[in-house]
């Protein structure tokens, strides 16, 4: 199977403080990797390095590699494009202060689509695809942030499916949202795995059981263990420290 | 709701009735004295403006001999032009420099930069406005005679120049504060969708401030309109229709200014003078009405 994504070496550090040490790990095209492990282990952080956005952190400092269809994602000169490869959802639901429409439409035109023709077909596909559209089809003009939290995640799952990414970044996406919801999202996300590929960060370890082709176990920014979901939730992990964790031992 | 107030009402200890008791007399207390100001002006100036003054004139006609010994006429409309002329020409100029200036100070500048940058900001607002009629009296003044070979410099461009260099300040620091309260969550969101700095800015953050953005706008709109001591020096304050940004003109607030010391109490002329107090009066009510109605309606949108 091809590798999407190629961590090597990877070491942030904020400040003094370590982030992540020395991972590395591979992300192979069309699965679901699920991430796992308590606050503070470095899993939001490793979003940041893959869409590039950790370089908004001043003092942030990294070293390592993190290849993207092998190409090392720091040489890439259009930073812009390569974030439009990659879809991001984060945590609590950021509807921008723009209607709804806006709020989908915004990458594709940032990327330079004019077209309201194809303006339309993209709001509308990516609604349909991140279960909305049947709510929101009456009232695409109305601002983003009217919707309640549940609708305002999947509107940022479909703001981040509109620039047609081939990696899809979603960080603990369920913590503001009720389990039906989640249970929808789900959903979305096992039919969408057949176009991307799919970094899925969760506390909720359950859900990475789910959905998760592989599971990667992270604990104080160090890798413990990355293998098949069935190993990872079966009764012999490589690690002490994954069983304890997923059965609830602690974190 | 009034349920729960009363009760609690019922149970403040004394020193906390005299607190609120003060706290609302602060709060009225404004009320007042926009009222009391506005009661004054008007009487000061009623008396002729019910019984005598020909209104339509007083608005329209430019003629302003306010002390000709056999035929006073007293017409502002030349004044109202210079008012909204200078005002109009100084926004055009400090609304982009100030709107611009914000959002290099709020989105480009490292924070050191930053600070260095309001703290000069603030001391180009504390300058007197005495001080900005100078400059112009005297620098501008040279300026634009030299670069427009114009016979006198002291015009409506000079005045508005003043204007803006004034003005720039209050729109820079309050347009500075809106787009600072945008979350800093609507910026990573829209960065994660491949926008560039400038798409973030003007896709995301203008339109999330405008409500603020609009606020710093009026009030820099609103110092101009009331400024005084600056205009007065540097726009000529020669009675004129203006016909183009080197004319000499004269404002309403620097009529006021340099006429009430030679009139005698309670005659004609001085309550005339009170009369445009009553104008500018109005003048600034509705603008802050119409800023109130724009707000309010961005809102329900």
């Amino acid at each position: 199977m091809a590798n999407k994504i190629e961590v090597s070496g990877l070491e942030v550090s904020y400040g003094d403080k370590p982030a992540l040490n020395r991972v590395s790990f591979d992300v192979h095209e069309n699965e679901i990797l699920g991430i796992i492990g308590p606050a503070q282990s470095g899993k939001t952080t490793l979003l940041k390095v893959i869409n590039r956005t950790l370089e908004f952190v001043p003092e942030a400092s990294m070293d390592g590699t993190v290849k993207l269809d092998g190409v090392d994602i720091n040489t890439i000169g259009d930073v812009y494009g390569l974030r439009r490869r990659i879809g991001m959802v984060l945590p609590l639901p950021v509807g921008l202060p723009l209607t709804i429409y806006d709020n989908v439409a915004f990458a594709p035109r940032a990327a330079g689509v004019r077209a309201k023709s194809e303006l339309d077909e993209i709001v509308e596909r990516c609604l349909h695809q991140a279960a909305l559209w049947d709510e929101v089809e009456d009232r695409l003009d109305t601002l983003g942030t009217k919707l309640s939290g549940g609708q305002q995640q999947r509107l940022t799952i479909a703001r981040a499916l509109s620039h047609q990414p081939e990696v899809l970044c979603l960080d603990e996406f369920s913590i503001a949202i009720d389990p039906v919801t989640t249970m929808r999202i789900e959903e979305v996300l096992k039919t969408l795995q057949q176009e991307m590929t799919i970094l899925l960060v969760t506390n909720l370890v359950q859900q990475a059981k789910r959905l998760a082709t592989r599971t990667a176990f992270f604990l104080n920014g160090d890798l413990i263990e990355i293998d098949s979901t069935d190993v990872i939730f079966s009764d012999q992990p490589a690690h002490q420290a994954t069983y304890d964790y997923v059965n609830g031992t602690f974190g | 709701m009034n349920i729960l107030r009363k009760k609690s009402r019922a149970k403040l200890p004394f020193s906390e009735t005299v607190i609120e008791l003060f706290i609302r007399l602060c709060g009225f207390s404004c009320i007042i004295f926009v009222f009391g100001i506005f009661f004054f002006v008007f009487r000061e100036g009623a008396g002729f403006l019910f019984n005598g003054l020909d209104i339509g004139q007083f608005l329209t006609s430019p003629e302003w001999y306010p002390t000709s010994l056999n035929n006073k006429r007293y017409g502002t409309f030349a004044l109202i032009l210079g008012t909204f002329s200078v005002t109009a020409l100084a926004m055009c100029m400090a609304v982009p420099f100030g709107l611009g200036a914000a959002i290099f100070v709020s989105e480009f500048c490292s924070p050191k930069l930053r600070e260095t940058f309001k703290i000069v900001i603030e001391l180009l607002a504390a300058i007197p406005s005495v001080v900005w009629g100078f400059i112009g009296l005297t620098l501008m003044n040279q300026l634009i005679i030299r670069v427009f070979n114009a016979p006198i410099g002291l015009t409506m461009l000079n005045g508005s120049i003043m204007l803006a260099l004034m003005s720039v300040p209050i729109i820079v620091s309050i347009a500075e504060d809106a787009l600072k309260a945008v979350p800093d969550s609507y910026r990573e969101a829209a960065e994660a969708l491949g926008a560039t700095r400038w798409q973030v800015i003007y896709r995301v953050l203008l339109p999330a401030a405008k409500n603020g953005l609009l606020a710093a706008v009026l009030l820099g709109a609103a110092r101009s309109i009331g400024e005084t001591m600056a205009v007065l020096m540097a726009t000529g304050h020669s009675v004129n229709i203006p016909s183009g940004p080197l004319s000499w003109i004269r404002t309403l607030t620097a009529t006021i200014a340099a006429e009430l010391g030679e009139v005698a109490r309670g005659d004609e002329h001085y309550q005339v003078l009170f009369i445009i107090g009553i104008l500018l009066f109005t003048i600034t009510f509705v603008v802050n009405l119409i800023a109130d109605l724009v707000i309010k309606g961005i809102r329900q949108e």
